[in-house]
């Protein structure tokens, strides 16, 4: 062996005790993140982790990322080697967000519990009412014993003689993280509850906690004790502590009108779906595939013919074919879609870079040539991409080397696209977290100027109402981005996706007038939800301002 | 470590790493990294500060800092040599701490100086045990190369390296260093039980803690069950206090699963080896004074010999007494009769006077069996038996000196007699 001197021996050493874990005094899994997490992040992490000993009920302000904070807890756990098994019970709007945001900024795949084989996984994602449904899946929950159990908008658990409160209290776990912006809404004993499912009688009894701290619902006492012991077992950090604002963002809509051509292949590739959601059954025809037909007949012809091509031509009768083929040439025939002019005369009334985005690779691949003829400069970015070639995208783009980048939102998580303000929905997903995740690319931390947001929804079109219902009454693009998440979850739990609905409301729609009644009645759900949540969200505030919980934030 | 010695290891973390350090104002220095390491810093250059701050103009370095971190773990991975220490345990400070050991009476010499060497292979095992968190630990154990013996190596890293020398001696050749490793492992592992041990009860009071809190709410739970007026049936009451049994059982159950760690989560792991080779110095001292002569065998690796024989404390100053042993000199006691010394256990006080005498020279009244010095006891002209001196009466006729059980009145016997 070499010798060595023993200066290097001892720097050696030395190196060897700096990298000695000792308890929680750093987290080690950061190198491993797509992300760099926020000062608070870290620090809530750290506490939970370590005073808490990893239960703890994680309480910020909407928009200051209570999901990371509960990856980085999962992926710090993880890292050391000190869990495996995790179970998350979010809303079900929220189950393929935090799947996509887990696996894209934390390398960890969640399966969800109504894929076959979940009982094998070690991380498993399931919505908070799907285990309770039905008595099988209760009971193989309640036979496992998790690690972690992880609640997001656990709110939902603020009535204790709920099915849900129950099972949620009897799963076998070692640790259990809460998140929640409003933990408790019309009542004190609401936060009770909450941490009764963490640690049972940390609080004592229900009765001595209305007995000790309570004098009615909305008023404490003994608000010094009170406040000690939360600040134990909760974390709370309030965005004018945390966040230095980030620049406006505004939101430029252009509807636009088909033209006759365009007009006829919408329509008819509308009531062709109808057709044949009527006439075969969902064996032969899955809903799912007409759905994304109807989307995709919101963006362009070009990625309509794919499906047809592919999914529904194979499947049709004879004389369906014949339709079909009529209609694909039909489609054959718009090359130029007056969306794709909008859009050109958008992207060349500045010298800006621009990223226009669509949830569909054909229309990727149009748009691309579109612009290329017209002599733009144009990168396109896709979950087809490997690592290496995505990140060749961005920095290509970066360096404005391209003015357009065209992307869909597959694979594009963890990109951060901050230095560029020009968005442009060329579609627009119908699910309006994955609108919020497109803008959240651009509107975050180290965005300087105003982010420009264009929507070009077609007059007539599903896109037109939609787009109502998001602007006017919910007010999507003016959000605290990870408000939506929350606004979400006051929305009653159904069996489907807001998509699955939209779809079916076009497929079942009788004609133009009842679509529109049907979509006005989503945006009242979706009115009522906000209307709940910002009531609930300021009476929380009110409350837990009072009781003096909040932890020192990091400016 | 504080900011000095973080300071030490960044710089000579850096020079040994090839990575350009500059400042470039005061307390911000400018980093530039060697082309292999590039990938591992993403970066070519960057600028670092050990102040809090000027963390908003350059990475602020502490221990748990990703910069020092990623460092460390670079140094960790460079290729490994073979270091020969030198461990010099010289006599010069433990002879000079044995005469300030010793009172002035006494008179201490040294004779008969040698040295002796022995050289070990010491290795250093990262300890990791994984229960709710993961415990670490870098312990070293040396072999000596001479006797095979194995024992634990009493320094931590910054007392052994301020005492070690690089040796100026070539490196041993060690042929069954595989062999050695492989019983230093399991010296490791054996003494890995020890170490599971000393991390659960450092935990073992959180855990009652949280069985207590499980107790007590579910306690509280069937106490307000017990006063509840609107408890139904007799059957649904008996199922809820089922309930509750199974409840306060699987939660204490998931409480102990949580907090106890388990010999199987321990890993261990070897991660550095050094050729020591420690010259210990031994002499012989003696120490004497008037009652004796002591004798000690002194070496260099030795903290203190010396010890109270009444006390067991080391701290001295320490004395002979006249029995021999050693003694702390506040505990010694010099009879007032013989002018020997012992310890003051061995001492009585003279019920009269209070001075210090020692068992063989004490006297003892007859009457109270107090102990007296001589001045202080005499004998009764009655029964003849010895007592103190202020137990004594004069007869008021003769004048001749009686204890108070020879004389009841004013006169002694033989006086009222003759009266």
């Amino acid at each position: 062996m070499k010798k060595q001197l023993l200066s290097d021996l001892y720097l050696r050493l030395q190196s060897q005790d700096i990298l000695l874990q000792k308890g929680y005094d750093r987290l080690l899994c950061l190198p491993e993140l797509s992300i760099e997490p926020k000062p608070w992040q870290i620090e809530t992490a750290l506490k939970a982790l370590g005073d808490m000993q990893g239960s703890a009920l994680l309480a910020d302000e909407v928009g200051l990322g209570k999901t990371v904070e509960a990856g980085l807890i999962m992926k710090e756990l993880i890292h050391r080697g000190l869990i495996r098994s995790i179970l998350v019970l979010v809303p079900s709007p929220l189950i393929e967000q935090w799947k996509v945001e887990m696996e894209e900024k934390f390398s960890l795949s969640f399966t969800d519990m109504r894929q076959k084989g979940w009982e094998k996984q070690e991380l498993v994602i399931t919505s908070l009412q799907y285990p309770i449904r039905s008595k099988e899946r209760k009971a193989k929950l309640l036979t496992k014993t998790f690690d972690l159990v992880i609640v997001d908008e656990a709110h939902a658990l603020k009535n204790h003689q709920t099915s849900l409160y129950k099972f949620v209290y009897q799963l076998k776990r070692k640790n259990t993280i809460l998140l929640s912006a409003t933990p408790l809404q019309n009542d004190m004993r609401e936060i009770y509850n909450l941490i009764n499912i963490m640690k049972p009688g940390y609080l004592k009894s229900r009765r001595i906690f209305r007995k000790e701290y309570m004098i009615d619902r909305f008023t404490p006492k003994n608000v010094k004790r009170l406040k000690d012991l939360l600040n134990d077992v909760m974390i709370r950090h309030r965005r004018a502590n945390t966040l230095t604002e980030l620049p406006k963002r505004s939101l430029l809509n252009s509807v636009i009108e088909m033209d006759s051509l365009e007009k006829s292949f919408y329509n008819d590739v509308t009531e062709f779906c109808k057709k044949i959601h009527l006439d075969y059954d969902k064996k032969t025809m899955s809903i799912m595939t007409l759905i994304l037909l109807l989307k995709e007949n919101t963006s362009s012809p070009q990625a309509v013919i794919s499906t047809l091509e592919k999914s529904i031509l194979p499947k049709l009768s004879k004389d369906d074919q014949k339709v079909c083929k009529q209609l694909i040439a039909l489609g054959q025939q718009v090359q130029v879609t007056s969306k794709m002019k909008k859009m050109k005369e958008i992207v060349s009334s500045s010298s800006e870079q621009y990223i226009i985005y669509s949830e569909f690779q054909h229309s990727i691949e149009h748009l691309r040539s579109y612009l290329e003829k017209n002599g733009f400069s144009v990168v396109t970015f896709s979950g087809a991409l490997n690592s290496k070639q995505k990140e060749a995208v961005i920095q290509t783009f970066k360096e404005g080397k391209a003015k357009i980048l065209l992307s869909t939102e597959a694979g594009g998580q963890g990109i951060n696209l901050q230095f560029c303000r020009n968005l442009i929905h060329f579609d627009l997903p119908w699910n309006p977290m994955r609108i919020e995740q497109r803008i959240g690319r651009v509107h975050r931390f180290g965005q300087t100027k105003e982010v420009q947001i264009y929507t070009i929804p077609t007059s007539g079109t599903i896109d037109e109402y939609l787009l109502y219902i998001l602007t006017s009454k919910i007010n999507l693009f003016e959000m605290i981005i990870g408000e939506l998440d929350t606004v979400m979850s006051y929305m009653k739990e159904g069996n489907e996706t807001l998509e699955t609905t939209i779809g079916k409301i076009l497929l079942d729609s009788k004609n133009s007038k009842e679509i529109e009644e049907k979509m006005k009645k989503i945006g009242e759900d979706l009115v009522k939800a906000r209307n709940e949540f910002v009531e609930n969200e300021t009476q929380s505030s009110k409350l837990l301002n009072h009781i003096g919980v909040e932890t020192n934030g990091h400016s | 470590m504080d900011i000095h010695e973080l300071k030490a290891y960044f710089f000579n973390a850096c020079a040994f790493l090839h990575i350009e350090i500059n400042e470039i104002q005061p307390d911000i220095y400018h980093l530039v990294f060697p082309k292999k390491l590039h990938h591992v810093f993403k970066e070519e250059q960057m600028n670092i500060t050990f102040l809090k701050e000027h963390q908003h103009l350059a990475s602020f370095i502490t221990t748990e800092s990703y910069v020092l971190q990623k460092i460390a773990h670079v140094v960790t991975q460079q290729p490994k040599g073979m270091s020969h220490a030198f461990l010099p345990f010289s006599l010069q400070e433990v002879k000079q701490r044995a005469r300030q050991l010793f009172s002035p009476d006494c008179t201490i010499t040294f004779q008969q100086e040698n040295t002796i060497t022995q050289r070990y292979l010491v290795l250093w095992f990262k300890f990791t045990l994984k229960g709710f968190k993961v415990e670490e630990s870098l312990r070293a154990f040396k072999y000596n190369l001479a006797t095979g013996d194995i024992s634990f190596l009493p320094f931590d890293l910054q007392e052994l390296f301020s005492r070690v020398t690089e040796s100026k001696k070539a490196l041993p050749t060690i042929e069954n260093i595989e062999e050695i490793n492989e019983k230093m492992m399991k010296k490791a592992t054996k003494s890995g039980a020890s170490f599971v041990k000393e991390k659960t009860s450092e935990v073992e009071q959180e855990l009652e803690k949280e069985i207590k809190r499980i107790h007590d709410y579910y306690d509280l739970l069937q106490l307000e069950d017990a006063f509840a007026e609107t408890a139904s049936t007799v059957e649904t009451r008996e199922e809820r206090e089922e309930s509750l049994k199974s409840e306060r059982y699987l939660l204490i159950e998931q409480q102990k699963i949580k907090y106890t760690f388990h010999e199987e989560d321990l890993t261990i792991e070897p991660v550095e080896m050094v050729v020591l080779t420690e010259e210990i110095e031994y002499c012989e001292m003696t120490v004497s004074n008037s009652f004796g002569t002591h004798h000690f065998t002194l070496s260099g690796d030795m903290e203190n010999p010396f010890i109270c024989s009444l006390t067991k404390r080391k701290d001295g100053p320490f004395t002979l007494i006249s029995d021999g042993r050693i003694l702390l000199q506040e505990k010694a006691r010099v009879c007032t009769e013989c002018l020997q010394t012992f310890d003051y256990t061995q001492m009585k006080l003279c019920a009269v006077c209070d001075t210090s005498v020692c068992h063989s020279c004490a006297k003892r009244s007859s009457l109270t069996q107090a102990a007296l010095c001589s001045k202080h006891a005499t004998s009764c002209q009655g029964c003849r038996q010895q007592v103190a001196t202020n137990e004594i009466q004069e007869c008021g006729s003769c004048r001749d000196p009686y204890c108070r059980s020879c004389l009841s009145g004013e006169l002694c016997e033989l006086c009222f007699d003759l009266y």
